[in-house]
């Protein structure tokens, strides 16, 4: 169990900074781009 | 070894930018996702092995999960799934990046991997047993995070600011810097709740 948590904590982290950076994702518009 | 696949994740992030970099650490960890559940069920067992330390201290009999032949046909699964999101390409890089658990996994366990599902046939069980020499092992792992690290911030301030960004390109390249950075701290976090046996 703590290696799920542990495991989600930094997929979760690394995860959601790596999106903020909003590199090249083509198969979605970029945010700068809705706005 | 924990921190040492995520290494490998983010130095595949640099080369494969259109990959998010939470499919590719999930992946690298799948085959140990699996064993969870394998684990609680009593069907996948752990033993300690005596006077080794928390680090590298276990003889993991994930026979099926952890298999050469289980490895490989759930990171060909993981391969097609992830091809329906990010075509061919995607598919082949999210599976033999869940591959590579094995492949590293096999430098560092004792000769605990079988060949087959359930060790069926008892065929000699894999493993070149690094984790019997902890300070390596260690080293490996510190190797494979600071080189996925350093290829990951170099790769995040070498794309260019968003065409829609404009003149906020000096933020744009601040927030790169900063969450490379945080994700670099990340990684080293889990080299240390490795080696010190959390998780």
């Amino acid at each position: 169990m703590t290696f799920i948590v542990f495991m989600l904590l930094f997929v979760g982290l690394c995860g959601w900074l790596d999106a903020r950076l909003n590199w090249a994702r083509p198969w979605e518009p970029r945010r700068q781009e809705v706005r | 070894m924990f921190a040492g696949h995520f290494g490998l994740a983010a130095g595949v992030k640099s080369q494969e930018p259109e990959m998010p970099l939470w499919a590719l650490m999930l992946s690298t960890q799948l085959l140990d996702v699996l064993f969870v559940p394998m684990y609680l069920a009593g069907i996948e067992t752990t033993q300690r092995v005596p006077g080794a330390p928390a680090y590298g201290g276990l003889v993991i009999h994930a026979n099926y999960t952890h298999s050469l032949v289980g490895a490989l046909l759930n990171s060909a699964v993981a391969g097609v799934v992830a091809a329906r999101f990010w075509g061919r390409r995607g598919g082949l890089v999210i599976g033999g990046v869940a591959f590579s658990h094995w492949i590293l996994d096999l430098l560092v366990h004792r000769a605990d991997l079988p060949i087959l599902p359930g060790n069926v046939g008892g065929l000699p069980t894999l493993g070149l047993g690094l984790w019997a020499q902890p300070g390596l092992s260690a080293a490996l792992e510190a190797a494979l995070i600071v080189a996925g690290g350093v290829l990951y911030y170099r790769a995040s301030m070498a794309t260019p600011a968003p065409a829609a960004a404009g003149g906020a390109s000096r933020i744009y390249y601040r927030r790169a810097a900063l969450s490379a950075g945080i994700t670099g701290l990340l990684l080293v976090l889990a080299l240390a709740s490795d080696v010190l046996g959390i998780g």
